[in-house]
């Protein structure tokens, strides 16, 4: 069974061949969902089902990223490629990057610069971020501006 | 507007439809939390049952003062009789409903248990 196989490791990340025909979609993500649910694999991080070719036939390999991978890309494209780019005025305004093309959106808020990546990216792997401050929101916290403004 | 009620244990509590994007709906009961300063909150389960889609990831901070990375979703919730867009943020104890989908409301809470809640709701700003 499936969820017997041990993970395999894919760029440091928890993976998984796949046994469901490589043209079932549906069947495939079932049966990586069951996988990680065996696994103990992180409800917080992401999944990734990709299609490989190995040992001569197409077949596919799930991926298990923890939401602190994206969070950490997310952190760093800023920080490389978005960051010098902006000006005072960006502070308190919401990014949306996508960690795959590294691209972003800005907006007043999260949901219309999410809305605005999302159009031009439809499976973006997304980060969240409020510009100038250290968390995106608080739980019954106040959130202080970060060390960079 | 939106009206709902103080428990015993003087929390105040609203009553919201989440809707998933198949139209899938649940009526929960939200505490209206001034130190949430995002949307609402359910926890996991929740989210697995109506089948949210993922948002994305982002930083939150708790009032221990610890940072930490969440999964947020989409969603959509009858806000006093508009269907509108929210961000879900997933938490394992009350619902929330947070200043960001409060944004623009006034709040009357009449803080004393069984008081009256009452949220007027000024649709022209709660999206900033």
């Amino acid at each position: 069974m499936i969820t017997d196989s041990q993970p395999i490791k894919i760029n440091g990340y928890d993976a998984v061949e796949l046994t469901s025909d490589a043209q079932d979609d549906i069947s495939a993500a079932k049966e990586f969902y069951n996988w990680c649910v065996h696994h103990n694999c992180s409800r917080q991080g992401e999944t990734n089902i990709s299609r490989v070719q190995r040992n001569g036939h197409e077949t596919r390999i799930g991926i298990a990223y923890p939401a602190q991978s994206v969070v950490d890309q997310g952190k760093e494209i800023y920080q490389r490629k978005i960051r010098p780019q902006l000006g005072p005025e960006a502070t308190g305004k919401y990014l949306a990057i996508d960690c795959k093309s590294e691209d972003y959106a800005m907006g007043p808020n999260e949901l219309q610069a999410l809305d605005a990546l999302e159009k031009r990216y439809p499976d973006a792997r997304v980060y969240l971020m409020r510009v100038g401050y250290a968390a995106l929101a608080g739980v019954g916290a106040t959130v202080p501006r970060s060390e960079e403004s | 507007m939106i009206e709902g009620r103080v428990t015993a244990n003087r929390e105040a509590i609203v009553r919201l439809e989440v809707l998933a994007a198949d139209s899938t709906k649940q009526t929960i009961d939200f505490v209206v939390d001034t130190g949430f300063t995002e949307f609402i909150s359910l926890s996991e389960n929740e989210i697995d049952a109506l089948g949210l889609p993922e948002a994305g990831k982002s930083d939150f901070r708790f009032a221990s003062g610890e940072v930490r990375p969440l999964t947020t979703y989409r969603a959509h919730v009858l806000w006093d009789g508009t269907l509108v867009p929210v961000i879900v943020t997933p938490l394992e104890q009350n619902h929330l409903l947070g200043m960001h989908l409060l944004g623009g409301a006034t709040i009357t809470i009449e803080a004393t248990p069984g008081g009256s809640v009452a949220i007027e709701c000024d649709k022209s700003s709660r999206s900033t």
